[in-house]
């Protein structure tokens, strides 16, 4: 009878303590996740560069995008850094589908954009960001809004955009979490060139 | 060697001529005009700069604002690496197949994590019994062993069901992978400063 309750004792008091561990030990240990942030040889394959001069806008605030979203209750907490992948990878885009880009810094307003004889402004925003996860596969949605602008600022064309990546298994692949999130943000981008082209043809 | 009278007289007259000449031929108010022109294209504040894309290099034309830089943009994260080959995700097809050298979540962290709760399973079980003896008796009575039981059954029932929402769906992926982009199109009447300028503050970036 004493043998038993010494065996008791000693599973006890793990078992008080594991609540606490485990909390702060998810807290520390957690998946952190930053996309390599460079377009895949596909993206500079498949889309047409335009002979077109034109300014990029990013709002501030789109680098600290950040996602927690980690699909399930269950799962181990994810931290997704989004925006510092996808403003890389916007730049990129813009350099790859037109053959005159200029990021515009300064605020647009129509008399830089005369004096640079600029055709268009785009803006493009991180609207959200969705983990689909189960146990052995993982979807990742980004979503993008994209409003593009003439020469005197009025509105050409605004779109949202989605780009989605799914794989098997991404959690057990060396770099595979990481390629995911890279693969949702360029699928998103190549929507969004190719939308602005055809704004402006 | 002496220059006849009549010659200089010549020259002369051919100077005045041009000179004045082509003074007579500006309009007058050409000064006015050119000046108007400066005039109707103010200054902007924008100062013209080439910077590079920070993970590939290549130059960009950059208009900035001397008066507020933005020191976001100018420092993007730098690391150069190979470009991703999203054949990796692929069914047996890993980073080492296509020379991934990307940023990756270590496993090392899962082991750390076990490592220190085993260590602290083990010291909780030593100093425990000596901080609270009478909850040692207690728990151990049958405490101990149907709280776990009860948390794993309704947590297992949880689990299943929330893995159940896109299980179906990922069934049928090809070759275990698969990628979709599509857009739509937001039909509305808007300008820049009312969606970027007037509205700065209502923007939420966090998901």
């Amino acid at each position: 009878m004493n043998q038993r309750k010494e065996a008791g004792r000693s599973f006890f008091y793990p078992l008080c303590f594991l609540p606490f561990v485990l909390c702060s030990c998810v807290a520390i240990y957690g998946w952190n996740i930053h996309a390599p942030g460079l377009l895949s040889d596909e993206f500079a394959r498949d889309i047409p560069q335009v002979s077109k001069r034109v300014a990029l806008y990013i709002p501030e605030g789109q680098k600290e995008f950040v996602s927690k979203d980690k699909g399930t209750f269950w799962s181990d907490p994810q931290t997704y850094y989004v925006g510092e992948a996808f403003v890389p990878m916007l730049i990129e885009s813009f350099q790859n589908g037109f053959t005159e880009f200029v990021l515009m810094e300064a605020l647009p307003n129509p008399e830089i954009m005369s004096q640079y004889a600029i055709d268009a402004v785009v803006v493009s925003e991180i609207r959200g960001f969705k983990n689909r996860k189960t146990l052995p596969a993982q979807g990742l949605d980004v979503y993008t809004e994209t409003t593009v602008f003439n020469r005197d600022l009025k509105l050409i064309r605004r779109f949202e955009t989605r780009g989605t990546s799914e794989a098997k298994g991404t959690f057990a692949k060396k770099g595979g979490l990481e390629v995911n999130l890279n693969a949702a943000i360029e699928g998103s981008l190549r929507e969004t060139v190719l939308q602005v082209q055809e704004a402006l043809r | 060697m002496n220059q006849a009278p009549g010659t200089r007289n010549q020259v002369v007259a051919t100077f005045f001529f041009l000179v004045l000449g082509s003074w007579c031929l500006v309009p007058c108010r050409a000064n006015e005009v050119l000046n108007a022109r400066e005039i109707t294209m103010p200054p902007s504040g924008a100062q013209v700069m080439v910077r590079e894309n920070s993970k590939t290099g290549t130059p960009y034309v950059v208009i900035t604002d001397s008066q507020n830089p933005r020191t976001d943009l100018a420092s993007l994260d730098s690391n150069k690496y190979r470009r991703p080959d999203y054949r990796m995700l692929e069914k047996n097809v890993t980073a080492k197949d296509v020379g991934y050298d990307g940023p990756y979540s270590s496993k090392k962290k899962i082991y750390i994590l076990a490592a220190t709760l085993a260590a602290a399973g083990a010291t909780a079980a030593v100093v425990g019994p000596a901080l609270f003896p009478a909850a040692a008796a207690t728990g151990a009575a049958g405490g101990s062993v149907a709280v776990p039981a009860a948390a794993a059954a309704v947590g297992g029932s949880a689990l299943a069901v929330a893995a159940k929402k896109y299980q179906d769906h990922f069934q049928n992926l090809p070759d275990d992978y698969s990628r979709e982009s599509e857009s739509k199109i937001i039909e509305t009447e808007t300008d820049f400063y009312k969606m970027f300028v007037e509205k700065k503050a209502d923007k939420p970036f966090q998901s």
